[in-house]
């Protein structure tokens, strides 16, 4: 199996990939990243909505115009196929996103806003090859589905803290589960993909991701929509609803 | 023909199985395993024939390291046994009858192993029992070889057998690596002796020479892919060289005639001519002597060619293998080569080659649904590589 990934930047790209690798065993030669383009040809590289960059914006754009996503699902290649589709929540109330955001007060806040935005997504890409597309929504960020296995308590849906970005850094500074040489070159990484694959890479047990999906309900949530859409795809595939061997 | 091959512990490949066809290209990002997977085939070869020396290796196209540097050197990995089967059948549907290989790494050379098929047909005392590892010269293993042919031959049961077997290890003995090289195409330099052609283009004058009127016919009619080509002339009593027409170092007999130039300067030297010529020719006399390879490897097929020009090459190469028994497993980091390959022919095979996370060499089929299934307009398979839509592109930048 082939998945193609349409997501906000590289540092989501690289979470996405880690967490491919737990559900469904991929390597990272078979995930690659739509949205943003790893490279383009020199000469457009400046050029205003080049490839390599994204954003929500660039992501609603590119499920709208649907052509690199219909080029990857290339009805000629014999080969089951996914695409993921990620936006974080946290700009879900700006004009253009098509979301109201939900009470961040209610108690089903982390769900009410992850549905509406997921039902956004699906209006962006019109239904279109819906058995190939999955939504990644993470509420608020992507940091905060790291943050469920980093956070030194967690008793809480870590996608209704404020501030996933900072909390996450504190976490991973404080945590006893990496090695302190390991801690100070990641944080030192300038790559945001390579720092995001990193941080990330606990993920990539399946064990550990469904440990974090405990404590993040959009991770959850995504985590079993990738399931159930490989299975159908491909049964057999999807991973983390076996018991750990 | 060659239908599997399982390669284990050689050099980046770990335990990989390929199902091939009769015409295979690998792409991949650089240093990704496509050229051992190649290899791996030359040391089954070379086992074959017990010829495994530096000087006989480099011979047959491969990188010659220390035996202790071909074996896998992954940080898990102890064994020092290279292992490759390969399954032969005349078709896709076929069952496949299996030739093993194991080669031993004893410090700072191969031990072949006698093979358990052999190993039965050898009188007991000998060195070697099934399974064990026995150490055999080329002579001994030839010796070997030819009783237990000659007892299988006799058995009404295994007669057939021993054929089809004869016929497969004949193929894998002759099993090289070739990869053009524009300097002995053009008979500045001379490397390699193989016959009838060197595994880097030497020796291409006298392989067309060689060329019965037929097929000389039908390597002019490919080689006219490239437009000005009007004939070609093997200058066999020397007279063009001594009318000063080839006043360079050249030992190449070949000649071309431009059919854009006048009669009196229209016909000049191999060393005069342009890279893509060469080449062209050199694809195609392999493919079409009568005593070429009838299994061998490719690597880099797209040296010196225009895109479109490699193409044609690659259609032409693979109409040619169809129509005169050739098998080959070619690299390629040009996407138009793609372009020449018909994916819905199933004797023709495109693998994307990669390390996956722990830096084991892989391979994946790409396969393509039956036309009549296909809707819209689809991309060409070059473009989908282009776009990094196949996988098999380099990522770390």
């Amino acid at each position: 199996m082939r998945v193609g990934g349409v997501s906000e930047g590289w540092a989501d790209f690289a979470v996405l990939r880690n967490i491919l690798k737990a559900v469904l065993d991929l390597d990272a030669s078979e995930v690659q990243s739509i949205r943003p383009e790893l490279q383009t040809d020199e000469t457009s590289a400046g050029a205003p909505g080049a490839r390599t960059f994204s954003n929500w914006e660039l992501v609603r754009q590119e499920c709208e115009q649907w052509a690199a996503i219909e080029a990857f699902l290339d009805d000629a290649l014999d080969e089951a196929r996914l695409v993921v589709v990620h936006v974080d929540t946290a700009e879900c109330h700006l004009p253009g996103f098509g979301v109201v955001r939900p009470d961040r007060a209610a108690a089903d806040y982390v769900t009410a806003c992850h549905d509406a935005v997921l039902v956004a997504l699906r209006g962006w890409t019109a239904e279109r090859r819906s058995a190939q597309l999955v939504g990644a929504v993470a509420v608020e960020e992507t940091d905060a589905w790291l943050l469920a296995h980093y956070a030194p308590v967690r008793d809480a849906d870590t996608g209704a803290l404020a501030n996933p970005k900072e909390r996450l850094q504190r976490a991973f500074e404080r945590t006893n589960a990496v090695s302190e040489r390991d801690r100070a070159s990641i944080l030192r990484e300038r790559s945001t993909l390579t720092r995001y694959h990193r941080l990330s890479e606990p993920l990539r047990k399946p064990k550990a991701l469904r440990a974090a999906t405990a404590f993040n309900a959009s991770l959850a949530r995504f985590v079993a929509r990738l399931c159930d859409a490989a299975e159908a795809l491909a049964p057999g595939t999807c991973r983390v609803r076996e018991r750990d061997t | 023909m060659l239908r599997t091959l399982t390669i284990k512990n050689f050099k980046s490949i770990v335990d990989l199985t390929l199902e091939l066809g009769r015409f295979n290209v690998f792409i991949g990002e650089n240093g990704c395993g496509k050229s051992n997977i190649l290899e791996a085939l030359g040391m089954a070869a070379g086992a074959e024939s017990a010829r495994l020396s530096y000087e006989d290796l480099m011979l047959s196209g491969m990188r010659v390291a220390k035996p202790s540097m071909m074996c896998n050197a992954f940080r898990e990995s102890t064994s020092t046994v290279i292992d490759i089967m390969t399954g032969w059948a005349s078709g896709p549907e076929e069952v496949p009858y299996y030739v093993p290989c194991f080669l031993k790494d004893d410090g700072s050379r191969w031990r072949i192993p006698v093979r358990p098929l052999l190993a039965e047909s050898v009188d007991s005392g000998n060195e070697a029992s099934a399974g064990a590892f026995g150490t055999l010269s080329a002579g001994e293993l030839a010796q070997v070889r030819a009783r237990t042919l000659a007892v299988l031959q006799q058995d009404s049961t295994h007669g057939g057998m021993a054929r089809q077997r004869l016929q497969a290890e004949e193929h894998l003995r002759a099993y090289a690596i070739y990869c053009a090289s524009t300097l002995a195409l053009r008979g500045l330099q001379v490397q390699s002796r193989h016959e009838p052609l060197g595994i880097y283009g030497e020796g291409l004058d006298v392989a067309i020479a060689q060329l019965p009127d037929a097929l000389r016919a039908e390597l002019l009619e490919h080689a006219r892919m490239i437009a000005w080509l009007d004939d070609l002339e093997i200058d066999r009593g020397g007279a063009r060289k001594l009318q000063g027409d080839k006043p360079g170092r050249s030992v190449s007999e070949l000649y071309f005639a431009d059919r854009f130039l006048s009669d009196e300067r229209r016909v000049f030297s191999a060393e005069n001519a342009n890279e893509g010529i060469l080449h062209v020719l050199f694809h195609l006399v392999l493919f079409l002597h009568p005593q070429g390879p009838r299994l061998l490897g490719i690597d880099n097929i797209e040296t010196a060619l225009n895109p479109h020009l490699l193409r044609h090459l690659v259609k032409a190469l693979a109409g040619i293998a169809a129509a005169h028994d050739r098998q080959a497993l070619v690299t390629t980091h040009n996407p138009a080569a793609l372009d020449g390959l018909n994916l819905h022919d199933d004797e023709q095979r495109l693998f994307i080659v990669s390390r996956d996370d722990d830096g084991h060499t892989q391979a994946r089929r790409v396969k393509v649904k039956p036309e009549h299934v296909v809707n819209g307009a689809k991309l060409k398979l070059s473009e989908l590589w282009m776009r990094g839509l196949l996988g098999g592109i380099p990522t770390h930048f």
